[in-house]
């Protein structure tokens, strides 16, 4: 029993001594085992994260590329958020707004911040150069959608709050970086970690040809309010080399099945009901370029007239208050691989303009929506998502389909416009590059050459009015402006050939140029004066998310100050009308 | 850890087998209440040694005793307790008098300590255990709800195995950190168990729920529980305890002549309670047709005529009242369980073994649960005494349904279906290819058959875990004892989840086997503490010292590992390693804390009481200049009935006043900036920048308390209240702070703020009627409580309690100056009158922004009123739960009203509705519109919140029981010598709710973003038996 006591009596001061010992062994658990250390972190891995987040963030893909660029851009219409009468959505806003700074930028930022170390030890990195590149790219759309934004200062790793800048010197600042970037990238440099370059693979030369197509997109953004200076980097940037062929093309090729948020993103929303024809592009797809409609649905009509509807849409759409069945005669070739016919019923009752009820059958209809429909029109049987015409299978079955960051058709339209604006492009007249583009574009489809050729010289007029022929012009107008000039030729088929990832570069060419001719927006918010299809009807910029006015109201200040009220009516400095 | 486990093993076998030879004298005796009834577990102490025995269930104990001058004291709670010497006598009967006035109850307080109620200087309350376990629920956590003043039990409704969150004192009022945190902590026995939060999403778009940890505790090993409500517990258990504890005491063997064998069977079936309020006059389509693509149920009147429907066959339109009633089935519940106790005078055991079988109302829902414990104390010596417990918890649960706004969750997407398309019709829910069958086919992506849901689909999750305790306790001197317990919690979890092969996307080329996938994952995690208490304690005249020295190691860890197949490559095999995109995830986490405390008890004449108490944490989660932290507590109560003369009247009065901190580190891991790792497209190295600005420097939580108190008697007891009123601030809480997003980073971990909680608890007891044969005794517990964010940080007013995306149509969030949980919504657009604005059509317009105050989730005041009625052998009892005030947002009822399926909705179907508002210009509205047109307007996924809102208000009668005891008579002849049945009711009547077919206690989370559904699994009422047999 003694022997008991003083064991427990040990046993109790044992404890006690353990107990006592408080901190031993603190310092290794603070280490995180589930995390890299700054340490282990290199500019690579985080261009990694950065470029397939930029890309298909749900932040940036779906609020902002499909619900927003694509909508305003009328890529896509009714759906189903209040983005279509004009909105800025403040949730999407601000989640984008977050995620756009962090992580892109502070990623961009660090990288470039640890490629300067590794310059100062005696190895620059193209990595650096590259995280500059795509820094430009990410600040282009985010200072298209807002204006004036922080950018000097943004996200510079210390916390710190930074101004606001103005859109001028951003975009100033972005070609300077654009060009600093060209300048350095080499190929003498290795890369950091060969294979993680999963856009270009290493190619330093075709990073150099994105850098310097991206130039030129910018330099045309600008051309309006500084032409001198667009000029001026358009042809130093053609000089330095733009992308020669679609080989160059900057994609983004993601994995299949990713998970939400990063995997192909329009097999999600197309099966939520998304991803409808508008109608501008059934009126600027159908009968141009004269093709016959591919394979058309079996039994569905063929060039319907329609009977009429209520008056409940903009009469100034030329295809308003109509309930067509079928598809069209001919037809953009590209239009059937962009939207499938609809899977519709046998049976549907749709009430016409007498109010009497017609049972129709609406499969295998291919027609699209108008802009700007209110709730109650949206849900009426010729706009509900199963009797419309919807993203194709190449791109809403397609999840390996890679994402378009910036395309040789692209740049072959920017020449185009150089040259039409009388810029020296080096080789190439408006007209080639114009051919070329449309060239690229059908090859990148998958159009066989003779449909190419036969399209490229077809006078045959889409709804507006348009036709494809370079040297040929129907005289015709819409809504006061000619549809069939060159201009209004070029932008048409660059707003047809960069669909479906171009939104971006859609919204920004209809607010430069008010090209191509689309259908004005019905039930716009009030804050939009007009319905008539011109400039006020058109969104011109996003607002900040309303936290900025909360959480940094001060710098908010300044900034609408001196851009003006923030709502979506506002011009951006590049957009003078 | 397996050694461990040997070694507790061990330890049983020896103890249990261990025989001790009886010396002195052996008395036996039974103990009854005044009435003659046994009192089973009443406590039988030789004064001044370190022995003793309880009562087994008939109220009877044998105890060896050193000498006949040995003096026995027997004691129960809720009974006076009385002081026997042995002499010449062997059989001792005991009858104890019902102790209404506290002088001699006992309540387990920190770190389990016994104390007398009558010193505690602030406000504990207790629930026994037989009151948990007469109307059983598979959270035993609901069985508290309404008994405990300040003390609120929000069910998720998540069907069996559900979360059930416990809020004391509105919870604390946390503004950030881990998902949980404004639960208590549960401590069974002295040891802390892991009460793990799963219900922590406050997104609508839909989660699952995994349940809480709390319930593994088997609520037929419980003796007792005492809610800590203030941080009085947190001055003894640190950081976890700031929100209160719920001190678990469990029962122990006892000694007796053979074995006491009980039984308890519990038997209950629960139905809906109530049914959301659907119209079923109309037809699936829009503008009065029907049209069979579309979802909404705003089509023609259903007069019997036949459409082609989407089976593609004519078909009669029909609508059925009692669809989702004749979906559902009576859910389950049964509970076995069996107590077997023995012992001599120096070794007790009991074996408790537990069986729950439980079916859901849905069909292919339910959970089994085993559990078992083994307890045994031993006296090995005058002095060295050990406390032995092993429990250990098998649990499956089968297809937990799924929240929210989830494809999956079954009550969603019946609730918006049109109402022509019932369940029958959609089974079979697969076709000839083993695809899903979809009433809708193009909406693949949002709805699913419910059925493939049940049956294709589905999710099962096994849960084991072990608690245990040894505790050695040593009575060194008769002023000096100290003990050294083990305690630890493990539990090793694995959850699969499947979404099966075969939804398809109808459109031209898609594809087959949309959102397919297999998960599992397997989780470790343990829990031990090991803590020590040195006790001194002395008389001197009139003064009582007790000196404590204790310390407490703790150390937790968490290993998980799992992964998932990304798009299945053929239906029906679920194997990690076959899929589209295979990902294996893991992830660990270890942390200590390591404590030293001191206390002191002082009481001057048993009348004068003084706790004192002084703790030191040192945590593995700080760096080295803050990782040392330390806070005090003191409590004072004066029995002013026993220190001066009162009116007859008074039976007992005391005032006690308590004044304590608390103070509280963060997680593991976030002091210095991590980089994730991850692998991106075509599997590269993908790492992203930190979103959250640390500091390493950031310091502990800080917590102080303030409590006054009052507690009378009157009429011997027969009427008596306990009052308290309390004050608590938390400070320098560690919250993650918005940063402008400018800054690169979305938050910084800051010490800021200050967050007081203010209320008024009341305990009404009283007796109107003591009778020989009658009795009728009621309780009512009333709280109020206000929780208020006193301060945030200069130039920062508000933080979202809920991620602004988490809901399309409110926010709620916490501003400076405002009660915590402010609700903000969408309005309609209004003139500066505060018209509503119609536009040109005569439709109300909706507010574009968030930014409207709808109410404060708060409640105004919680009550509960228990009456119990006993009737010679039979015993009726009933509470009613109150619960007054707050907001509730119903976004079913938005949902509902957008898809035209509401009874709501029926009103103005063909025209006729004149809003009440103006026009742009001022002109009063006088255009006619459609109850479509309305709806369209106002509800849905972003609707006009304002027209959601409701006042939460409920009233309701949570439980009521019947239980009769059989006469002696009747089972003489039988093997029992103790026989009772009950009838018993769950929150069988609704007395009182504002919100038209949700129950506003409806939620699917247990955070502070409560006060709002979507898609709510129907409450409850449950009608059940129950069988007690002692052998």
């Amino acid at each position: 029993m003694r022997s008991l006591k003083k064991k427990s009596i040990y046993a109790l001061l044992g404890l006690a001594a353990f107990t006592f010992a408080c901190t031993e062994g603190f310092e290794e658990l603070s280490n995180n085992p589930n995390a890299f250390t700054p340490e282990n972190v290199t500019p690579s891995f985080l261009l990694a994260d950065v470029i397939s987040r930029s890309v298909l963030d749900p932040g940036m893909h779906q609020r902002m590329t499909h619900l927003t660029n694509d909508v305003w851009a009328q890529y896509h219409a009714n759906e189903g958020f209040s983005t279509q009468q004009g909105l800025t959505n403040d949730e999407w806003v601000s989640s984008f707004y977050t995620s756009y700074h962090s992580p892109f930028i502070a990623n961009l930022n660090e990288g470039i911040r640890l490629g300067w170390q590794s310059a100062a030890a005696g190895q620059p990195l193209n990595e650096t150069q590259i995280a500059k590149i795509w820094k430009v790219w990410v600040y282009s759309r985010a200072t298209d959608l807002w204006g004036d934004i922080p950018y000097f200062q943004a996200a510079d790793g210390s916390g710190a709050n930074p101004p606001y800048d103005p859109q001028e010197l951003i975009y100033k600042d972005m070609l300077a970086q654009l060009k600093s970037a060209v300048d350095s990238l080499s190929s003498d440099n290795p890369a950091q970690i060969p294979g993680q370059d999963y856009v270009h693979n290493d190619d330093i030369e075709k990073w150099k040809k994105f850098a310097n197509s991206l130039r030129l997109r910018l330099a045309l953004r600008i051309s309006n309010v500084e032409p001198g200076l667009a000029q001026q980097v358009a042809e130093e940037a053609i000089a330095d080399g733009v992308m020669t062929s679609s080989d160059d093309a900057t994609t983004v090729t993601r994995t299949a099945n990713f998970g939400w948020g990063y995997a192909y993103p329009y097999t999600f929303y197309f099966g939520w009901g998304s991803e409808h024809m508008s109608r501008s592009m059934e009126n600027l797809l159908t009968g141009l370029g004269g093709q016959p409609f591919p394979n058309p649905p079996a039994g569905a009509p063929v060039d319907d007239m329609g009977f009429d509807l209520p008056d409940n849409e903009n009469s100034l759409d030329p295809r308003a208050n109509k309930f067509r069945l079928g598809v069209p005669s001919t037809v953009d070739p590209r239009g059937p691989i962009y939207f499938s016919p609809s899977v519709g019923s046998a049976a549907v009752d749709v009430v016409d303009k007498d109010g009497n009820t017609q049972t129709v059958n609406t499969q295998g209809r291919w027609v699209g929506v108008p802009a700007g429909l209110g709730t109650s029109e949206a849900g009426l049987p010729e706009h509900l998502d199963a009797n419309v015409s919807k993203l194709g299978p190449a791109f809403s079955q397609s999840p390996e389909r890679p994402y378009e960051v910036m395309t040789y058709h692209e740049v072959c339209f920017l020449l185009a416009e150089a040259a039409y604006k009388g810029w020296n492009v080096g080789s190439g007249t408006t007209q080639q590059w114009y051919e070329e583009g449309i060239t690229a574009s059908m090859l990148w489809h998958g159009i066989d050459a003779t449909t190419i050729a036969n399209y490229i010289s077809s006078t045959d007029e889409n709804i507006y009015g348009t036709t494809v022929s370079y040297t040929h012009d129907s005289g015709k107008t819409h809504l006061g402006s000619p549809v069939d000039n060159t201009l209004s030729k070029l932008i048409t088929q660059k707003y047809i050939a960069m669909f479906p990832d171009g939104g971006w570069e859609a919204w920004a060419d209809h607010r430069r140029l008010h090209l191509p001719v689309l259908v004005p927006f019905a039930n716009m918010d009030s804050r939009y004066t007009s319905q008539d299809g011109g400039p006020d009807n058109f969104p011109k910029r996003i607002t900040y998310p309303s936290v900025e006015e909360i959480n940094n109201k001060e710098l908010y200040d300044a900034a609408v100050q001196a851009q003006g009220p923030d709502s979506e009516t506002t011009n951006l400095w590049w957009d003078q009308d | 850890m397996m050694k461990y486990f040997r070694f507790v093993f061990l330890t049983l076998t020896v103890l249990a087998a261990q025989i001790v030879l009886a010396q002195g004298v052996t008395v036996s005796g039974n103990v009854t209440d005044e009435s003659g009834q046994p009192i089973p577990g009443a406590t039988v102490l030789v004064k001044d040694a370190n022995t003793g025995t309880t009562t087994d269930a008939n109220g009877d104990f044998r105890l060896n005793v050193p000498s006949q001058e040995s003096i026995l004291v027997v004691s129960s709670i809720g009974y006076r307790a009385q002081e026997i010497t042995v002499g010449s006598r062997s059989i001792i009967d005991v009858r104890l008098a019902e102790d209404v006035t506290e002088l001699g109850a006992v309540v387990v307080t920190a770190l389990g300590l016994e104390r007398d109620k009558k010193s505690l200087g602030y406000f504990a309350q207790e629930v026994q255990g037989d009151e948990l376990v007469q109307a059983r629920e598979t959270n035993f956590l609901n069985n508290l709800s309404g008994r405990v003043a300040g003390v609120d039990i929000t069910k998720t409704s998540n069907g069996p195995g559900g979360s059930t969150g416990v809020l004391i004192r509105g919870g604390g009022g946390f503004l950030s950190g881990s998902p949980g945190r404004n639960q208590p902590l549960f401590v069974v026995d002295g040891i802390p168990i892991d009460n793990y939060q799963t219900a922590t999403s406050t997104n609508e778009y839909g989660a699952t729920d995994g349940g809480n940890g709390a319930q593994h505790i088997n609520p037929d090993d419980i003796e007792s529980i005492t809610i800590l409500k203030g941080p009085e517990a947190a001055a003894l258990y640190g950081s976890r305890g700031m929100v209160g504890v719920v001190q678990i005491t469990t029962k122990k063997g006892s000694q007796r002549k053979g074995l006491g064998i009980s039984y308890n069977g519990n038997f209950t079936f629960e139905n809906p309670l109530v049914f959301p309020d659907m119209q079923n006059e109309y037809a699936q389509g829009r503008n009065g047709s029907y049209d069979v693509l579309s979802g909404d149920s705003w089509g023609p009147k259903i007069t019997g005529q036949s459409v082609t429907d989407w089976t593609g066959e004519n078909n009669p339109l029909t609508a059925d009242p009692d669809d989702l009633k004749n979906f559902l089935q009576t859910g389950t519940n049964f509970t076995h369980s069996i107590d077997i106790t023995g012992g001599d005078e120096n070794n007790t055991f009991r074996l408790g073994v537990t069986n729950v079988e439980s079916e859901g109302m849905l069909p292919n829902t339910g959970l089994t649960r085993n559990m078992l414990t083994l307890r045994s104390t031993s006296r090995l010596t005058d002095k060295f005494s050990a406390d032995v417990k092993l429990s250990y918890v098998n649990e499956k649960v089968k297809n937990r349904p799924n929240t929210s706004g989830s494809p999956n969750n079954i009550f969603a997407q019946y609730i918006s279906r049109p109402r022509n398309v019932q369940f029958q019709h959609l089974d079979p829910w697969k076709d000839v290819s083993g695809y899903q069958v979809l009433w809708r086919p193009t909406a693949y992506s949002t709805l699913k058959n419910p059925y493939w849901v049940l049956n294709e689909d589905g999710n099962e999750d096994v849960t084991d875990r072990v608690f245990s305790m040894v505790k050695l306790d040593y009575r060194f001197t008769d002023w000096l004892k100290g003990f050294v317990r083990h305690g630890a919690d493990f539990r090793s979890a694995q959850v699969e989840n499947i979404s099966a092969y075969g939804v398809v996307n109808p459109a031209p080329g898609g594809e087959v086997n949309f959102g397919s996938g297999y998960s599992a994952s397997q989780t470790r995690a343990l829990e031990t503490n090991i803590d020590f208490l040195i006790t001194a304690s002395k008389t001197i005249n009139d003064i009582n010292i007790s000196l404590n020295f204790g310390g407490n190691s703790r150390l937790n860890k968490l290993f998980s590992v799992g992964g998932s197949t990304g798009l299945l490559d053929l239906p029906g095999v679920y194997n990690l390693g076959f899929g589209s995109f295979n990902r294996p995830t893991s992830y660990q986490e270890e942390s200590r804390i390591r404590s030293l405390y001191g206390f002191a008890n002082l009481s001057y004449k048993d009348y004068l009481f003084l706790d004192l108490t002084y703790r030191n944490d040192w945590s593995s989660n700080l760096n080295p200049n803050t990782w040392s932290f330390a806070y005090p507590s003191a409590s004072a109560s004066f029995i002013l009935s026993e220190a001066v003369s009162l009116p007859e009247v008074i039976s007992f009065a005391k005032i006690r006043t308590s004044f304590s901190q608390g103070a509280s580190d963060l997680g593991p891991y976030q002091l210095y900036p991590t980089y994730s790792i991850g692998r991106g497209f075509l599997n590269v190295i993908s790492t992203s920048t930190p979103s959250v600005l640390l500091d390493e420097n950031i310091k502990p939580e800080f917590v102080q308390s303030n409590e006054v108190g009052l507690d009378m008697n009157f009429y011997d007891g027969r009427v008596g209240f306990e009052l308290a009123m309390y004050s608590k601030d938390i400070t320098d809480q560690i919250l993650d702070l918005p940063l402008p997003a400018a800054s690169g980073y979305q938050f910084k971990k800051v010490n800021a703020g200050n967050v007081q909680s203010k209320g008024v608890e009341m305990l009404l007891t009283g007796s109107p009627v003591q009778k020989q044969d009658f009795r009728w005794d009621v309780t009512v517990n009333y709280a109020s409580n206000e929780t208020r964010l006193v301060e945030l940080v200069p130039g920062v007013d508000r933080l979202f309690m809920q991620s602004d995306e988490s809901s399309r149509a409110i926010r709620i969030v916490a501003d400076e100056g405002q009660l915590l949980g402010d609700i903000y919504g969408r309005d309609f657009e209004r003139d500066d009158n505060g018209n509503i604005l119609v536009d040109g059509n005569g439709v109300p317009v909706k507010a574009a922004e968030k930014n409207t105050l709808l109410g404060n989730t708060q409640q105004d005041f919680t009550m509960g009123i228990m009456n119990n009625f006993t009737y010679k052998n039979f015993t009726f009892g009933f509470l009613i739960d109150w619960k007054q005030g707050g907001a509730f947002y119903s976004q079913s009822n938005a949902f509902m009203h957008a898809a035209g399926t509401a009874a709501g909705t029926l009103e103005h179907r063909d025209g006729g509705l004149v809003v009440d508002g103006v026009t742009a210009d001022g002109a009063v509205n006088t255009t006619e519109i459609n109850a479509q047109q309305y709806w369209d307007a106002v509800a849905g996924a972003e609707p006009v919140a304002a027209q959601f809102i409701y006042d939460a208000t409920s009233i309701r009668l949570r439980e009521s029981f019947i239980t009769y005891k059989l006469p002696a008579r009747l089972i003489s002849n039988t093997p029992f010598n103790r026989a009772s049945i009950g009838i018993t009711g769950r929150n069988m009547w609704l007395i009182k709710s504002n919100v038209p077919g949700i129950d506003p206690e409806t939620s699917f989370n247990v955070s502070n973003a409560r006060g709002w559904e979507n898609g709510a699994f129907p409450s409850t009422k449950v009608f059940g038996f129950n069988i007690n047999l002692g052998f």
